[in-house]
């Protein structure tokens, strides 16, 4: 017995000779990174990337007070830069004037300038994928007409750190959220990512800050580069077509001056698959949308069977109308975020094999039929007024 | 030295069939009701035995008891003309009882009228029994009795002129702790009688709850000088046998000067005294006693102390406090979760915190890791050293309050809050989160209801801390891996400490997942009750007693 706790204690005692706690890092020695921004840099070719640093100190209670900083500070934060060849080069020189260790594990947004998109994202999402210290959640925006470095240093209103606005503004269900995860998938098939872009809008109404960030357009990418932007009409459009959209208000103009209905969206269906008819593929869209009426600003009542197919009509043309200006963008992009290619490629592996090369033309001709349903709900006791 | 082990396997054990021993409790008629003293003496040189001479007899007995000034000799006339001394421990006999029962009644007794249809008291020591009425008398044949009758058993001994016989008269009294409630396991429902330090008061309310014949209470001397008396309880017909010989041949093996605990017992004869868990359990509680014997366990009690101890236990009773039983069951199983729960609070939540804070940053959720690395940004140690600053601070901080008299108590509990919890964070030496952390590892500790059980955790915690600071999770994994190693291995009185998780015995595992209701608690735990595994009819169950399509009233 206590000849097998000296060999126990000589074994955990000469332990005592080794140094350190090997990877152990305190957390007020981590600078903890929320979001980076990679832009093109002015010479056009090397990579001018951003980090923007939590200020631990200036976040939360440190003497037992109240917080330090009030929301919407610039002092929570801290936005770094530094130019380089490669993404990892940049990274290593911000580590180099900082005091402190990088940490990226809790990196949550990458937006990506609009210079660089359009160059292509291939090295960066590379880096994101192989980064051991990088979480595939983070989520991917792609700043719209701007740099990113811009991006990063715009504060947020309700947020002590704009990262976590724009994560919100993911999550809200009525923009698309995607992530690295996601972006990287894409990438892979034989389909094309997208993502949100984001915007800095003025908002003169608001006092703390005349600068918002907000997510806004869709970036259509052929391969890694950046080709398009969806916007308005058609940004909603895609919006149906990618599952994505789990919050939405619509407000439709009845015909005939009648008035106005605004509906809120219950839940909403959304499947696309590949018919090949001769030997040409074709897209058939099919869509189920359940709403509810929100208000009910028309002369009708809605009690009617008849009023109420009237705006459902109205509903229906107007997500046909946005569902088909994105599809017609889309075809005159030669981009296929929707995975058309993909699905061929898992259903028809042959056809596809004889279509890859001259896909890109194929896609921009072929047909698109569209199934929509649209169910309204909820014609309500006001009604009958 | 290894103690031998009781190894046996499920697939050993003989059916099971229910043995009601009336028979078994054949005690002397001349006997301590309580205590029942087996066997007769060895025979004794004949220089030891007591002679009819009174006066040679007092002399030797004043020269073996010449020490002992508590020891009052006191002359009278018994039987009108017989002259006699009684012998007893001044301030351990009731006073009032040796005046009432034994003294007067002596003094006034007249000689017997013989009765012809009645034989002759044949001894002059039995004609003296006739008229004592005291309860217990025994007779005492030898000189050594004699002196072991007055200092060990605390008797009134009863010596007559021309009777080579004394008697030893039960008197016993004295000063004693009045019953009380346990402080250390208080409860809100269930009963609030604790042992006290009297052996007989202690059996006095285990019989009161158990009382059948097959109540078995064997008493053995231990302890050379304080020649405490320790008793063996089980059942008998429940008690798997092979546990209580066990049990039996480790007391008996006990051979040392002095027993002034149970403690000292439960050293002596547990399996692993290495181990930081209790492989048997104490409890001042009649009725944890008498519900554990009812299970086929096996009691140790002893002069001196009120902590019965239990064997055989294992590591999921730890977890059940005695009110578990007593309140209804859909609370209790709630309770129980909640104590499993926090038990790994009490054992892991420190040692998480630091190898997260320190390894695993990004385990976090982004809010909380800013929010610790807010108040960790002023603080100056290391996690792991303020972590162990603060946990060893918090156990001298419980050390001191157990010790201290109440009035200063309360001095402790301010300089604890204020000191610990307020200052250090206001000053920046310690974040607040580590706090927090300790206080709910605190409160943690004190969930689980048995307390020596608390404690092997609490030394683990520490291993737990180092190993998470210096390895990170890695470390806790390892760590938990060799308890779990060490607790699979641990027996208690030959019974596996992890029974009846493993060896899986799925008819027992309810006890341990959830606290059944009382009527669905049909058998027994197998492990203890090995010759007697039904506890009650099936008849109880609600579709037995509430048919269907019948009203219930």
């Amino acid at each position: 017995m206590w000849r097998q706790f000296a060999t126990c204690l000589s074994i955990a005692a000469s332990s005592l000779l080794c140094t350190g706690c090997w990877d152990s890092t305190e957390i007020d020695r981590l600078s903890i990174v929320t979001m980076t921004g990679v832009d093109l840099a002015e010479d056009g070719q090397s990579v001018l990337g951003s980090v923007q640093i939590a200020r631990a100190s200036e976040l939360g209670t440190t003497g037992g007070g109240s917080p330090s900083t009030s929301t919407g500070s610039a002092k929570a934060y801290l936005v770094e830069s530094a130019e380089g060849p490669t993404e990892i080069e940049v990274i290593s020189k911000i580590r180099a004037s900082l005091p402190r260790k990088l940490f990226m594990g809790h990196r949550r947004v990458i937006v990506i300038g609009e210079e660089y998109a359009r160059r292509g994202v291939g090295q960066l999402m590379d880096e994101v994928v192989r980064n051991p210290q990088s979480r595939l959640r983070t989520y991917v925006v792609v700043a719209f007409h701007e740099q990113a470095q811009k991006m990063l240093q715009v504060p947020s209103d309700l947020n002590r750190l704009p990262s976590d606005a724009i994560v919100e503004m993911e999550q809200s269900g009525s923009v698309l959220a995607v992530d690295a995860r996601r972006f990287a998938k894409q990438l892979t098939s034989h389909s094309d990512p997208y993502t949100m872009g984001i915007r800095i809008f003025t908002n003169e109404m608001s006092e703390a800050s005349p600068e918002a960030l907000t997510l806004e357009n869709i970036a259509v990418f052929r391969r890694d580069k950046l080709v398009d932007w969806l916007q308005g009409p058609a940004a909603k459009g895609f919006l149906w077509v990618s599952k994505d959209l789990r919050e939405d208000s619509e407000t439709v103009i009845l015909p005939d001056d009648t008035g106005k209905v605004s509906v809120r969206l219950g839940s909403v269906r959304t499947s696309h698959h590949v018919v090949v008819i001769h030997g040409q593929p074709e897209l058939y869209i099919n869509l189920h949308t359940i709403f509810d009426i929100n208000q009910n600003a028309s002369r009708l009542n809605l009690l009617r069977p008849s009023n109420m197919s009237m705006v459902r009509q109205a509903l229906q043309a107007k997500i046909q109308s946005e569902i088909t200006a994105a599809m017609q963008q889309l075809q005159r992009d030669q981009s296929d975020p929707l995975g058309v290619g993909n699905e061929l490629f898992k259903y028809y592996p042959a056809l596809w094999r004889r279509l890859e090369p001259r896909w890109r033309d194929m896609y921009a001709n072929m047909p698109v039929h569209y199934n929509i349903d649209v169910n309204v709900r909820n014609a309500g006791l006001m009604s009958s007024l | 030295m290894r103690s031998k082990r009781v190894i046996r396997r499920i697939g050993d054990w003989p059916p099971h069939h229910r043995r009601m021993r009336l028979d078994r409790l054949n005690e002397p008629v001349l006997a301590d009701t309580m205590a029942v003293a087996p066997s007769d003496p060895p025979p004794s040189p004949p220089a030891d035995r007591l002679t009819p001479d009174l006066d040679a007899n007092i002399a030797s007995l004043r020269n073996k008891l010449q020490h002992a000034s508590d020891v009052v000799f006191r002359p009278l006339v018994a039987l009108s003309d017989k002259r006699g001394w009684i012998v007893y421990v001044d301030g351990l006999s009731d006073m009032e009882l040796i005046d009432a029962h034994v003294l007067e009644s002596l003094i006034q007794a007249q000689p017997q009228v013989t009765d012809p249809s009645r034989p002759l008291a044949v001894t002059l020591s039995e004609a003296a029994a006739e008229h004592v009425t005291t309860a217990g008398i025994k007779p005492v044949h030898t000189l050594s009795d004699a002196v072991e009758s007055i200092i060990v058993e605390l008797q009134v001994v009863l010596f007559l002129e021309g009777s080579g016989t004394a008697l030893a008269l039960n008197a016993g009294g004295g000063e004693n702790r009045a019953i009380s409630e346990p402080d250390a396991e208080a409860v809100v429902r269930g009963p609030r009688e604790g042992f006290n330090e009297s052996l007989r008061t202690s059996l006095t309310l285990l019989r009161r709850r158990i009382r059948t014949p097959d109540l078995a209470i064997e008493t053995m001397q231990l302890g050379t000088y304080t020649q405490t008396k320790v008793a063996l309880c089980y059942i008998h017909g429940i008690a798997d046998t092979e546990i209580v010989d066990e049990v039996r041949t480790r007391l008996k093996r006990i051979d040392t000067d002095s027993i002034i605990d149970t403690g000292y017992i439960e050293e002596f004869i547990e399996d692993n005294p290495f181990s930081p868990f209790p492989q048997i359990q104490n409890t001042e509680r009649p009725d944890v006693v008498a519900s554990m014997l009812v299970e086929g366990r096996v009691a140790i009690l002893a002069d001196g102390s009120p902590f019965a101890l239990i064997a055989p236990i294992n590591f999921w009773g730890a977890l059940q406090a005695a009110e578990d039983y007593y309140e209804r069951f859909p609370i209790v199983n709630l309770i129980r979760w909640l104590r499993y729960l926090f038990m790994f609070i009490a054992l892991y939540l420190p040692s998480l915190y630091v190898a997260i804070t320190t390894f695993h940053q990004e385990m976090l959720p982004t809010k909380l890791l800013l929010s610790i690395a807010a108040a960790r940004e002023v603080t100056p140690l290391p996690a792991i050293a303020e972590c162990l600053l603060m946990e060893i601070t918090f156990e001298a901080l419980r050390e001191a309050g157990i010790r201290l008299p109440k009035a200063v108590g309360s001095a402790i509990s301010i300089v604890g809050a204020l000191v610990i919890g307020q200052a250090a964070v206001e000053a920046g030496i310690v974040s607040a989160p580590m706090v927090i952390v300790v206080a709910i590892t605190g409160i943690a500790s004190f969930v689980i209801p048995r307390y020596s059980f608390a404690i092997a955790i609490r030394i683990l915690r520490f291993g737990m801390i180092l190993l998470g600071g210096t390895i990170g999770l890695f470390g806790i994994i390892a760590f938990t891996i060799v308890i779990i190693i060490h607790l699979s291995s641990l027996r208690s009185i030959g019974v596996p400490y992890l029974m009846p998780v493993s060896p899986l015995t799925n008819k027992n595992m309810r006890d341990v997942i959830s606290r059944p209701p009382h009527w669905a608690m049909r058998w027994r735990p197998i492990e203890t009750s090995k010759p007697n595994r039904q506890r009650q009819s099936n008849t109880m169950a609600p579709a037995q007693r509430m048919p269907r399509g019948k009203r219930r009233i």
